[in-house]
């Protein structure tokens, strides 16, 4: 029987006491912060902890939450954000975020690494997270608990530089041998996006302003049938329903 | 006098298997083998003709999507993750917008459901077509290729009378689908449907009731449940080994829990069965578009969603049964115009990687078939 994620979670705090930092509950889906020293146990924990039970490895990744700054992307975030003095595009209505609850992004110097866990036999899961310090980015191999992670954990060493211990085999997977730097890592900077700025950030603030068609942004747009009037900016108007 | 006769022969029994004791070939299967389906390379090292070990070289096809994806808008994503799995590129959309719908905190009206449903179904018919020809070919049946991709064409016909494009249809948006279907294509569709349940039928006789193909894939390149799941090997790979896991009808997506459709699962594991699930599900997948199109709402196509898609903080795992397997997006939203990260779960990812461990002690003829019956896209491997 499927468990409800804040049952999980009560398992994991009962079984890992203080090793859980952290738990969240994300759109029905369990998921735990533990220390990097409680990674491979947590996992262990997944698979064999009988009403747990996940057998099912969905992958291991991790997140670099440490925006450092320049990401042609993320200047043209914080220019929306700052910019008020324009008819700045809405911002999603704060009713929406019900639904992420009270979701607060993470901030600081540090890598995520996570894996998600399911079980095809109760068709549940567990999301588990721990959050390694950049200067000391280390962790425990799940090999021995989950064969699979093998290559999701080469993967994991090649983009974002995390050095994953007792890996038999730590070799790049994708990336050619004498790659270097670590292409996930957000101060790994994409090379198209330096030589010319991204045109999509002037495209869409520039809208307002410019083109007098679009008076209405900022409102929800209303969808006729015949209006081609979806989120995205140029391919709106091409010539798409008429000449089917 | 008959032991020393016994004993001459075995020294000369020895003696051969001394000489023929030979030294480990390394063999090189890739980057081009049509097996493969893509840029895949194999360095198996063979002992005569029995693989002792396999080492799958990957990445010829790395193109960084996880990257690429947090410098894009939302909306921009789909042409991106379209070229994922690029023999269903429609599939490859639907959990990524459903993720970003419910961050977004908006569902797309029911004929959108409807609508988005029929497709991925039509990309699973189409790329389980191109499986079935490919892998008659692999083992040297050469008929029922030309037959399934005849009415392969059909449906891709069809996908492409909906969105324009054949392989990368790029047809969802955050909130819906870029257009409602064109006239004649309930039709249009019944009678495809059709001819692919009639090729079924012939396909089922004409391969899988040959000897041949039975001898070729009958208890060859078996993957034990356990080990698969441990793997995270998912579709019908691992349906082949008795898994019921079909995230269809585990966690219902679209509108799936409203439609009547089996699981497809044997419990054999071994090649012949993750062929004959394949064939099954394209079975079922017409069962499906059937009842979709009896069923089919009216209404708009679009929810009411903000011109520019910006989505509020939030961490999502959205997932979809891609025709592969189980597909999935982790989608870091901080808020704004672009995606902060999203992680790939692909199913072909954790399908091949099993490899190693399958190959090991297989034959080099089996090898062939154990590559085929997986089933994987290069694109769908290195993202």
């Amino acid at each position: 029987m499927a468990l409800a994620p804040e049952t999980i979670i009560e398992g994991y705090r009962v079984s890992f006491g203080s090793a859980v930092v952290d738990s969240a509950i994300a759109f029905g889906e369990a998921c735990v912060t533990v220390e990097p020293s409680a990674w491979v146990k947590a996992a262990r924990f997944a698979r064999e902890a009988p009403k747990i039970h996940c057998d099912f490895l969905g992958f291991v990744s991790a997140i670099d939450w440490s925006d450092d700054g320049d990401d042609p992307a993320a200047d043209a975030d914080s220019d929306d954000a700052d910019d008020t003095a324009k008819p700045a595009p809405p911002k999603a209505p704060k009713a929406q975020n019900a639904k992420s609850g009270d979701y607060v992004s993470p901030t600081g110097e540090f890598f995520q690494v996570f894996a998600r866990f399911y079980s095809t036999q109760f068709a549940h899961s567990v999301t588990v997270k721990t959050n390694l310090d950049k200067m000391q980015a280390q962790i425990d191999t799940l090999i021995p608990v989950f064969g699979g992670a093998d290559w999701h954990e080469r993967e994991l060493m090649e983009m974002f530089g995390i050095e994953v211990v007792g890996h038999p085999n730590p070799v790049k997977l994708y990336l050619p041998d004498e790659f270097e730097g670590f292409p996930l890592r957000k101060s790994f900077k994409l090379g198209a996006r330096l030589v010319k700025p991204w045109p999509g950030a002037v495209d869409v603030e520039d809208m307002p302003d410019d083109t007098p068609v679009l008076d209405d942004d900022g409102n929800v747009v209303e969808l006729a049938d015949a209006a081609p009037a979806e989120g995205d900016s140029g391919d709106a108007k091409a010539p798409g329903g008429g000449d089917k | 006098m008959m032991d020393q006769a016994r004993a001459a022969a075995h020294m000369a029994d020895a003696m051969v298997a001394v000489e023929l004791q030979t030294e480990d070939m390394t063999l090189n299967i890739g980057p081009q083998h049509p097996s493969t389906h893509g840029v895949f390379r194999l360095v198996a090292k063979v002992d005569g003709e029995r693989v002792t070990s396999v080492t799958p070289v990957l990445g010829y096809m790395h193109r960084g999507y996880e990257k690429l994806c947090e410098v894009r808008t939302y909306p921009q994503v789909t042409t991106i993750v379209n070229r994922i799995d690029w023999l269903s590129g429609y599939a490859n959309e639907i959990p990524f917008v459903l993720g970003a719908e419910k961050l977004l905190g908006v569902e797309a009206p029911p004929r959108a459901q409807y609508i988005r449903t029929i497709l991925s179904e039509m990309a699973r018919i189409s790329t389980f077509l191109v499986f079935i020809g490919g892998f008659g070919i692999e083992l040297g049946a050469l008929t029922p290729i030309f037959h399934t991709f005849r009415d392969r064409e059909r449906i891709l016909d069809l996908i492409e009378s909906v969105t324009g494009g054949r392989f990368h249809p790029n047809f969802n948006r955050v909130g819906g689908t870029k257009d409602d279907l064109p006239a004649g294509f309930i039709d249009e569709t019944r009678s495809a449907l059709d001819v692919v349940l009639r090729l079924c039928d012939d396909v089922e006789m004409l391969l899988f009731g040959n000897d041949i193909f039975q001898q070729r894939t009958m208890g060859i390149g078996v993957i034990p449940l356990e080990k698969g799941l441990e793997f995270g090997v998912s579709g019908a790979n691992i349906r082949a080994s008795g898994s019921t896991a079909d995230v269809r009808r585990d966690q219902p997506y679209l509108v799936y829990d409203e439609l009547d459709f089996d699981v497809v699962t044997d419990t054999r594991g071994d090649c012949y069965a993750r062929a004959w699930c394949r064939l099954e599900e394209i079975r079922q997948s017409c069962r499906i578009i059937f009842q979709c199109v009896d069923k089919l709402p009216s209404g708009p196509v679009m929810a009411k969603v903000p011109r520019i898609i910006q989505i509020p903080p939030g961490e999502i795992y959205s997932r979809g049964e891609n025709p592969l397997g189980e597909m999935g997006y982790y989608i870091v939203s901080r808020g704004g115009r672009i995606p902060y990260r999203v992680k790939i779960r692909t199913a072909s990812f954790s399908n091949v990687s099993v490899l190693p461990w399958l190959l090991q002690d297989a034959f080099v003829p089996d090898l062939i078939a154990i590559l085929g019956s997986l089933y994987f896209i290069l694109g769908d491997v290195d993202r």
